[in-house]
């Protein structure tokens, strides 16, 4: 089996990826349906500095993309149910899967890192705005 | 005691800041027009119906010079003839508005009681339609837009008048969420209708100066030279939001109904001036 050679910047921001997924399974239990996010469907096994699976295997580019995709559109869900997503993760996530399409993994990756970053931001956005738009209230 | 004094310091400070976000829609009005009043002493009321128009003065000078000719007009007869055709059944869409010939557009949007939801002028044509077999239009698609427009035209004058009553808890929920939207921050720039609208109103953002928000929905639907055709005010709720780089609503959704249900009562009281011309 191919050893996965990870981008750097991957790796360093799936250490993040828990707090994240906290953060999105709080915003779709707290602030929109929990059925239009997909529940904890967005939670993704391998954080470290290796992407390994539950049996100490190390992921393919496919494997890797593959949770790193699912994590980038439940997030992305999540944003959207809160009203929230922005306006190119979508069309992220459609390329990153064209490239996926092609074995272009760099790309793929890449793409959907940002599109996962992007979801990410959208949803601490939303949490924020929970409150913050009443301090902006004409008064 | 240091800590009772604090404590009771940040709950009335807490409590202060929630009556005012959660202020009625009245208190909320007073607020927002004396706002435009305080930052452009200089603008009479009534002119907030124009837009950019009553702010920037060369911007004005060439409006004046298109409404010369104005690029509106074809929408307006298209409009008049939509108005004036028969159903299969021999209703018009005038049966649907209390026969009327004077304008309706100053009472909408308004909360349906039967469903609860906001009602636009927009929906009420399509429900219109409904009633008596026709298809629905496509928001955003000329023949709405030019049944708006006549609408609009015939209505001119009449000024706002758009009702949240504080019986109907579903008005004052559209009216919040309406508001809730105006005030949030969207999108990859992080900005929200009012950062531009009210905080930043009359500024430049490159070449052009951004409008008031006060007077905003008197006008619509506008003819965009931008464009070369008739802008709806979803249209162009939705090409903000997509230039703040977030991800637009559908055109007569919840959140645009309930949004033009704040703005526009929030300019009760401008005359109608639609159908307009904008950049």
């Amino acid at each position: 089996m191919d050893r996965v050679r990870v981008n750097n910047d991957i790796v360093m921001s799936l250490k993040t990826l828990s707090i994240i997924t906290l953060a999105c399974v709080f915003i779709a239990t707290k602030s929109v349906r929990a059925e239009d996010v997909g529940g904890s469907s967005c939670s993704m096994p391998g954080v470290g500095t290796q992407i390994k699976d539950i049996k100490g295997r190390v992921l393919t580019h496919e494997e890797l993309f593959k949770q790193l995709y699912d994590e980038a559109e439940c997030l992305r869900r999540a944003a959207a149910a809160a009203g929230a997503e922005w306006l190119e993760t979508e069309t992220l996530l459609l390329r990153s899967l064209e490239e996926a399409d092609e074995q272009r993994w760099d790309s793929a990756l890449a793409l959907a890192e940002k599109a996962r970053f992007q979801a990410g931001q959208a949803l601490r956005q939303a949490e924020h705005e929970v409150e913050a738009w009443k301090h902006r209230v004409v008064k | 005691m240091v800590r009772l004094a604090a404590g009771c310091l940040i709950f009335v400070a807490t409590v202060m800041v929630y009556q005012d976000a959660f202020a009625g829609p009245a208190e909320d009005r007073q607020a927002f027009v004396a706002y435009f009043e305080s930052r452009f002493p200089n603008i009479p009321f009534d002119e907030y119906a124009n837009g950019i128009y009553a702010i920037d003065q060369d911007a004005r000078e060439q409006w004046q010079e298109i409404e010369t000719f104005p690029p509106y007009e074809f929408t307006i007869d298209q409009g008049r003839d939509l108005w004036e055709a028969k159903f299969p059944d021999g209703q018009m869409y005038s049966d649907c508005f209390n026969g009327a010939e004077i304008g309706v557009r100053q009472f909408y949007p308004r909360v349906d009681p039967q469903s609860g939801e906001v009602e636009t002028l927009a929906t009420a044509i399509n429900r219109c339609r409904e009633k008596h077999g026709q298809a629905s239009l496509k928001y955003g698609g000329d023949e709405i837009v030019a049944l708006s427009a006549y609408m609009s035209f015939v209505s001119r004058g009449q000024p706002i008048n758009i009702s949240v009553s504080s019986d109907e808890p579903r008005a004052l929920a559209a009216y919040e969420d309406g508001k809730r939207f105006y005030y949030t921050k969207r999108g990859q720039l992080n900005f929200s209708c009012a950062d531009c609208h009210v905080a930043s109103a009359g500024q430049y953002v490159r070449a052009d100066r951004l409008s008031a928000s006060l007077g905003h929905p008197t006008h619509f639907p506008v003819y965009r030279s931008k464009t070369g055709g008739m802008v709806s005010l979803h249209q162009r709720f939705s090409g903000c939001v997509r230039d703040v780089r977030a991800k637009p609503f559908a055109l007569q959704s919840r959140e645009f109904r309930n949004l033009e249900y704040f703005l526009t009562y929030m300019s009760n009281g401008l005359g109608v001036n639609g159908p307009g011309a904008r950049k």
